[in-house]
């Protein structure tokens, strides 16, 4: 078998305070583990759930919980937390550092998945999106739905792209049909106009307004020289008058002429910065060289420098006059030479002039020849200049007339053809993007519509197996047939409805008892657990029910032993004797059932399990014992016989003594169940003395003859021998007291021999089920007939 | 419940391919690719763009080697 939990080591672990160690029959894929609450039920479910889902178990689903400080017991710490847990040769171990869970193993563990009482109320009574996410990863396509949002978002982008298109495509339409009737609307359409018109060729209009240009800037350069050499010149004369007033002026100046009272200024400063200079003070004149007192001749100098002022301020301004004019004389020559050199551009440019069709351009190029030539001065060439620039003053308006009227056809040609151009690439593009739309909007139609199907037939298929799950543990109760659907307006919104009183679709929550609840819960998870591969997959139910009657918890089990064919394993705790009973009593299929018993906990000794046995083989052993004890022996030969006759006139309707709590004695069931046995019949097939079969065998076996015998002589001996029960297994009597051993040992041996025949060898049931024409066990290898009496 | 098992994207994204591809919305060579891309939720807004102009294109002839003319 493939996916069996066989072993689980806990140690500080929640409940378990001490080394503990489970161990489930490799051989059986069913275990039932029975303790009575506060045993360490969900201690064992939890260590699972850490090692194989890394999760703190039940804990998660308490918020005022830590699992740094709730999962390890209370005694101990994190630190010193360990579960281990054996699957098919392989183990996996978990423990805890702080909060955070470490499993460590050879590869992923299998799948376990879990159900406990609170996930039940949360499928069933949460809020839609609550009960989504309960599903979640059964109908998860997050992730093609996130592929999906995307195409949504590229179709909205794109349709977006396209209106941007239409609008350029309009703009670009309304300027030509402006431009269109602008032109008085020629032609049929004015696309056609535009048409036409961007296809003419305006490269001359072009080269004959570039070459206008450049002549209308040389003029205007030329023009521009012109006017800055006669403001120089200007400039120039103004400086000339400037310097011959001063000049005037020095020449009527009283006393020394002019000139000989400069130089001899000049003579004074010069000895004044002499002497000044001179390390030691002079004692004779360095001219004469008469002795001298330096400070008297300083004194002397500087009173004759004093008495010389005006002719200083005379000097000062010849000077000044003399530099204004030089600096007049140089930019006036600068100009020059710039108004030289842009009428010779002009002339060079109209020489060159290969555009005769300018008619605006008259000017006689002969005529300026001399301006490139070295034997004219700069008079004669200004003279020239002054004489081009003054016939090409003449003819600039025109020019730029001619100019501006190119530049306008130029203009509305490139606008033209610029608009018919934008619209034939919005044409092109239009039938792009309305193509690339449509394909993308087709996509999304295809991607929406296959996820809701696709998620919808898989919650169809869960709510058809949840119907059928429900309605075996319900028969005949108007109320099911339940559906789950994707609310299509809200994302992971998930809603359930159910049949109740022949209306449809109500809440079953606003309807159904708790036990029907429990147990709607129940199959829509067990529904979902069957999904994908649950031959690999290991089922867990934690103390699930808790409301479920005696006639629905049958159900229940007969429904959790055949579907447990479908799991690797599956793992149920519970704290309900009865459910345990069951299996022990052979009411229920115990032979692929591994039953385990919790016992009382205590701290000091932690969770400790032992396994538990059928009363058929309790029985076995008992008669086996040495001393022989006659005592249990016949109080366990007698309880098995009470529920092996229980269970058939049950079945069969035996008639018996109506009690209110169903207390009938070994007597009343014997007399109740003799007619019966009058007629039974038990028919088991062939290969049960290989039992347990594979399922291949039990399938192959079905079909062969069937054994019959007639279990009425044993049931008459021991219907004659039954006061054994009471005298000796159950009473204080001289009676019994009298029953030898023998007596006791043979009752035993007779019930334990009914037990064995009437019960199948192979899933350990007492053939219980309804077919037609008889009843048999869950494997269909024992049969009971007839099936009524 | 809590083991996480993601094969329904997979088994969508099968579909949703499939179905594309027999359409003639997208190319088939690309199906493998498109498929675990769609299925991690990677498709992007510009990747379905792509996708879906290069399939126009190729059916207009206009893409040799997985290039279309203008980019040649």
């Amino acid at each position: 078998m493939a996916n069996l939990i066989k072993k689980i080591e806990m140690d500080h672990f929640r409940g378990a305070s001490r080394p503990s160690v489970i161990e489930f029959d490799p051989t059986k894929n069913t275990v039932v583990i029975f303790g009575e609450n506060g045993r360490g039920k969900s201690t064992i479910v939890d260590a699972i759930d850490m090692v194989a889902n890394g999760m703190p178990g039940s804990l998660a689903d308490r918020p005022s919980t830590s699992t740094k400080q709730h999962l390890p017991s209370v005694d101990s710490n994190h630190q010193d937390l360990s579960v281990k847990l054996y699957i098919d040769g392989m183990e996996w171990e978990a423990s805890l550092d702080g909060s955070t869970i470490h499993v460590s193993g050879d590869s992923p563990c299998p799948t376990v998945h879990i159900l406990r009482r609170n996930q039940l109320l949360k499928l069933i009574e949460t809020q839609p999106a609550q009960r989504y996410e309960a599903l979640r990863r059964f109908v998860d396509v997050d992730g093609v739905e996130q592929s999906e949002q995307y195409l949504r978002d590229c179709v909205r982008e794109t349709d977006a792209e396209l209106t941007s298109v239409y609008r350029q495509l309009e703009d670009a339409q309304n300027e030509l049909e402006k431009l269109w009737k602008d032109e008085g609307s020629p032609g049929d359409s004015w696309l056609r106009w535009a048409h036409d018109k961007s296809q003419v060729d305006i490269s001359e209009t072009k080269t004959l307004a570039a070459y206008l240009t450049s002549v209308i800037d040389s003029i205007n350069n030329a023009i521009g020289s012109k006017d800055r050499f006669d403001t120089s010149f200007s400039d120039y004369q103004g400086k000339c008058n400037n310097l011959k007033v001063v000049e005037e002026e020095i020449k009527s100046s009283p006393g020394l002429s002019a000139e000989e009272a400069i130089k001899l200024l000049n003579i004074l400063q010069q000895t004044q910065t002499y002497i000044s200079e001179t390390k030691e003070p002079i004692t004779e004149c360095p001219v004469c060289e008469q002795p001298v007192v330096a400070e008297q001749l300083t004194d002397s100098i500087q009173k004759r420098l004093t008495s010389m002022t005006e002719v200083k301020e005379l000097d000062d301004r010849k000077k000044a006059a003399e530099k204004q004019l030089q600096g007049s004389e140089n930019t006036l020559s600068t100009h020059l030479n710039q108004l030289l050199r842009q009428s010779q551009n002009v002339i060079g440019i109209v020489s060159e002039n290969e555009h005769p069709g300018v008619p605006e351009l008259v000017i006689d190029v002969e005529k300026y020849a001399g301006l490139s030539k070295n034997d004219l001065d700069n008079k004669e060439k200004h003279k020239l200049c002054v004489g081009l620039v003054n016939t090409i003053n003449k003819c600039i308006e025109d020019l730029r007339h001619r100019h501006t009227e190119l530049q306008k056809d130029i203009n509305q040609h490139n606008a033209i053809k610029n608009h018919y151009d934008k619209v034939i690439d919005c044409l092109k593009s239009t039938l792009h993007v309305e193509k690339v739309l449509a394909v993308l909007q087709k996509a999304l139609d295809i991607i929406h519509s296959k996820r809701i199907d696709f998620t919808q037939g898989i919650l169809n298929e869960v709510a058809d197996e949840w119907n059928r799950l429900y309605k075996r543990i319900h028969p005949n109760e108007p109320l099911g047939n339940c559906t789950l659907s994707l609310d299509p307006d809200r994302r992971h919104s998930l809603h359930q409805g159910a049949e109740f009183e022949g209306h449809q679709g109500v809440p079953p929550q606003a309807y159904f008892s708790d036990s029907h609840l429990d147990t709607l819960g129940f199959c829509v998870w067990l529904s979902i657990a069957k999904r994908g591969t649950p031959q690999d997959t290991i089922i867990i139910l934690d103390d699930v029910f808790t409301s479920a009657d005696s006639v629905h918890l049958r159900n229940i089990v007969e429904l959790l032993t055949d579907e447990a064919e479908h799991f690797g394993q599956v793992v149920i705790t519970t704290h309900y004797r009865q459910w345990r009973d069951r299996y022990r009593y052979m009411q229920s299929a115990s032979g692929n059932v591994h039953l385990i018993e919790l016992h009382r906990w205590s701290l000091e000794k932690g969770v400790r399990a032992c396994n538990s046995k059928l009363v058929l083989e309790e029985l076995r052993e008992a008669l086996g014992k040495e001393p022989f004890d006659r005592q249990d022996v016949a109080s366990r030969a007698g309880i098995l016989l009470e529920s092996i006759l229980d269970t058939l006139a049950l079945q069969y309707g035996c008639r018996t003594r109506h009690t209110r709590n169903d207390d009938h004695t070994l007597m009343e069931l014997s007399n109740a169940c003799s007619r019966l046995f009058g007629r039974l019949q038990i028919g088991k097939s062939p290969q049960l003395v290989n039992a347990p079969l594979t399922k291949k065998q039990v399938r192959e076996a079905v079909e062969e003859n069937f054994t019959i015998t007639c279990p009425l002589d044993i049931f008459s001996k021991i219907k004659d021998s039954s006061f054994v029960r009471n005298q000796v297994g159950c009473h204080y009597n001289i009676s019994g007291m009298e029953i030898s051993d023998e007596e006791v040992e043979e009752f035993g041996d007779d019930v334990l021999s009914l037990a064995i025949g009437i019960t199948c060898q192979n899933c350990g049931t007492l053939p219980g089920r309804n077919r037609g024409t008889h009843f048999e066990c869950p494997c269909r290898l024992t049969k009971l007939m007839p099936l009524t009496m | 419940m809590t083991e996480s098992n993601n094969t329904p994207n997979m088994e969508l994204g099968k579909v949703v391919v499939e179905t594309l591809v027999s359409q003639g919305l997208i190319a088939p060579e690309n199906q493998e690719n498109i498929l675990s891309t769609i299925c991690d939720g990677r498709m992007t807004a510009s990747d379905w763009k792509s996708c879906v102009e290069m399939k126009i294109l190729k059916d207009e002839g206009k893409v040799y080697d997985g290039k279309s003319d203008q980019e040649d």
